[in-house]
């Protein structure tokens, strides 16, 4: 349904007073995947390491600097204006924070009823009113209480309910969670996290779900993809991925997991050095200068995604898994 | 029921903004000032006495008396009465020339702070090339040309006096652009024209409103000044006239020729500024 093929965004990095051009950030560097009809689709990584800027590319609300990302068999880079139109109905975004994405001086009414008139959705008054009314039922608020208060009246996690409303009122097809839950409180995350889930089978929506925190990815997606300094470097079945982990950096991340059980102790595994800048990332595997297991091919050839799994597909980049 | 909600929500916005205003001394201060001159002109027919252009009224330079709240001038015209409508041409033109002002302003700072890049680059320009030219003498220039019917006087003084409102604009566009509600109404599919008018707009409105407070004590000096100098219409009582009309007559001891009319100036334009550091206060 979504696919991501070798998608790359480069920040310009400018210094000095004359903001003269010094390099790149290395946001995104050659990201592939896909995302299947009806399935939610785990984006995982330290914070960082570009999941954010790839959510924002594949929806061109910031130009790629290469690559191409097809919904539906079609190029979203290569849109026209209409065609543009249909994709902005069709996929949507939830953003990470619920204060800043949401516009202060505009009420939850006229903040949900935006994408109904932007794309001519409920052309009479009461039509419109009906549908906001819905919208923020379903989202857990209360219309007859809540349509006419502007964003500052309201906690992190009814903000962000709103933002669902508001993700939610062109019918999408597909929607990108950007990390939902991260800076909400911790009480209400478990709310909104059931309140996607039941939303996603209620309006049978497909998911790009990015998190940078694998214990809430877990029960969320059936697939997860994990990514390292701009690169993908494991996708897999939710379940594969957390059994047997084949990236040593996947594996790193799995053992910072908290087990709520204490009779089961997991080793956990401390890396050494530091997350590489994005400006000028390692060559070779980018995480060899941190892994327990690299050999000397590690510095100098890049792995290269490829599945492990068989029919179940377990893409790993590794020069160890072969 | 939906519109009783709003209501209450307005209504609570205001009561809240009004707790911080009247802390403020010199914010409560500048808005007696004005109300005082705006009930003034509001209230100019009922309580002058007489037809304020209308000479030989009284004697010439009448002493202030009953008859004469303030006295008669050199045409033997009552200044109260002068001085009342003097309040309404004060307004109007300093309103309605700041009006011009702040539109072509902000659609100027809007335009050139949203798209940035070249546009930007060409709109400063011109915003700079206004700004150092000499206002003052422009408008002197155009008014001798086009003459100093009240109209042209204040779309002359509008048309100079935008630089500064396209100024703030820009910035704050520039601000807000980049925030993320921006972004998101992007991803809803909206277009440029929507997210720059409904919803960066109101966000950047009170800066708009305070500098065109600014621009609008400025348009009334500017008024006055070309008055002063007798460039506009004669048949109008503009404080500025009555002031370059007693200019001649100083020599002679007739004080309230000059001291009503430039009381009136000074109080009009220290209220307004006053109003505009308050507001100004409160936002930041
Ligand atoms: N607008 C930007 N300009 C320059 N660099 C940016 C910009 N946005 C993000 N970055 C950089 O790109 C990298 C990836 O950021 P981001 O996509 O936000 O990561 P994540 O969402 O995984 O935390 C970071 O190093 C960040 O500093
Ligand atoms: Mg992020």
């Amino acid at each position: 349904m979504l696919e991501v093929r070798n998608l790359k965004k480069y920040y310009q990095l400018k210094a000095g007073i004359f903001k003269k051009q010094v390099g790149f950030v290395h946001a995104v560097d050659g990201i592939s995947f896909n995302v299947k009809k009806g399935e939610t689709l785990g984006l995982v990584g330290e914070s960082g390491c570009g999941k954010t800027t790839a959510g924002l590319t594949i929806l061109r609300l910031i130009e790629p600097t290469a690559g191409e990302v097809f919904f539906e068999g079609k190029d979203i880079f290569k849109a026209t204006k209409k065609e543009m139109r249909t994709f902005r109905r069709e996929l949507q975004i939830i953003f990470q924070d619920p204060y800043s994405s949401l516009n202060p001086r505009m009420t939850v009414y006229d903040i949900v009823s935006e994408p109904l008139k932007v794309h001519g959705l409920a052309r009479k008054k009461n039509e419109k009113t009906e549908k906001v009314s819905q919208l923020i039922k379903k989202a857990g608020l209360s219309p007859h209480e809540h349509m006419h208060r502007y964003p500052h009246e309201f906690s992190g996690g009814q903000r962000q309910r709103i933002g669902i409303a508001r993700a939610l009122a062109t019918n999408p097809k597909l929607i990108i969670a950007d990390e939902p839950v991260s800076s909400i409180d911790v009480s209400v995350r478990a709310q909104i996290l059931n309140l996607l889930q039941d939303l996603k089978k209620e309006f049978r929506l497909t998911m790009l779900f990015i998190s940078h925190d694998l214990s809430v990815v877990k029960h969320v997606c059936n697939r997860v993809a994990v990514m390292y300094v701009g690169k993908i470097v494991e996708i897999a079945k939710t379940k594969d991925l957390y059994n047997n982990p084949q990236h040593p950096y996947s594996e790193v991340l799995l053992s910072a997991i908290p087990v709520p059980n204490p009779k089961i102790r997991r080793k956990r595994i401390l890396l050494r050095g530091e997350v590489p800048t994005p400006v000028n990332p390692p060559l070779g595997c980018r995480f060899h200068p941190r892994c327990s297991y690299a050999e000397p091919a590690c510095e100098k050839v890049e792995p290269k995604l490829i599945n492990i799994g068989g029919p179940d597909e377990h893409l790993v980049a590794c020069h160890l898994r072969k | 029921m939906l519109s009783k909600n709003l209501i209450i929500s307005f209504v609570g916005d205001m009561s809240r903004f009004w707790r911080r205003y009247k802390k403020n001394r010199g914010g409560v201060v500048g808005l007696l000032f004005l109300a005082f001159v705006v009930i003034l002109a509001i209230a100019a027919p009922a309580i002058s006495t007489y037809d304020p252009t209308k000479t030989g009224v009284g004697g010439i330079f009448a002493e202030p008396s009953s008859t004469h709240l303030l006295g008669t001038d050199h045409l033997g015209r009552d200044i109260y009465s002068r001085l009342l409508v003097g309040a309404r041409v004060a307004l109007l033109v300093s309103f309605l020339a700041a009006g011009i002002s702040a539109v072509i302003g902000s659609v100027v700072g809007a335009i050139g702070g949203y798209f940035g890049g070249i546009v930007d680059h060409l709109l400063s320009k011109v915003t700079e090339i206004f700004q150092v030219i000499p206002m003052f003498f422009l408008a002197l220039l155009l008014l001798t040309i086009f003459g100093g019917s009240q109209w042209i006087v204040i779309s002359t003084i509008g048309v100079l006096g935008w630089p500064s409102i396209a100024r703030v604009t820009r910035g704050e566009f520039i601000r807000e652009r980049e925030k993320e509600y921006v972004q998101a109404a992007f991803a809803l599919g909206a277009s440029n024209l929507d997210i720059a008018l409904f919803e960066i707009f109101l966000n950047v409105l009170p800066p708009i409103i305070i500098s065109t407070c600014f621009v609008m004590s400025s348009a009334m000096l500017t008024e006055a000044a070309l008055s002063f100098l007798g460039i506009s219409d004669p048949s109008i009582p503009s404080w500025g006239r009555m002031i370059g009309d007693a200019r001649l007559f100083l020599f002679r001891d007739v004080w309230w020729v000059l001291l009503p009319p430039a009381l009136m100036l000074c109080i009009t334009t220290i209220g307004i500024n006053l109003i505009g550091d308050a507001l100004n206060r409160i936002i930041r």
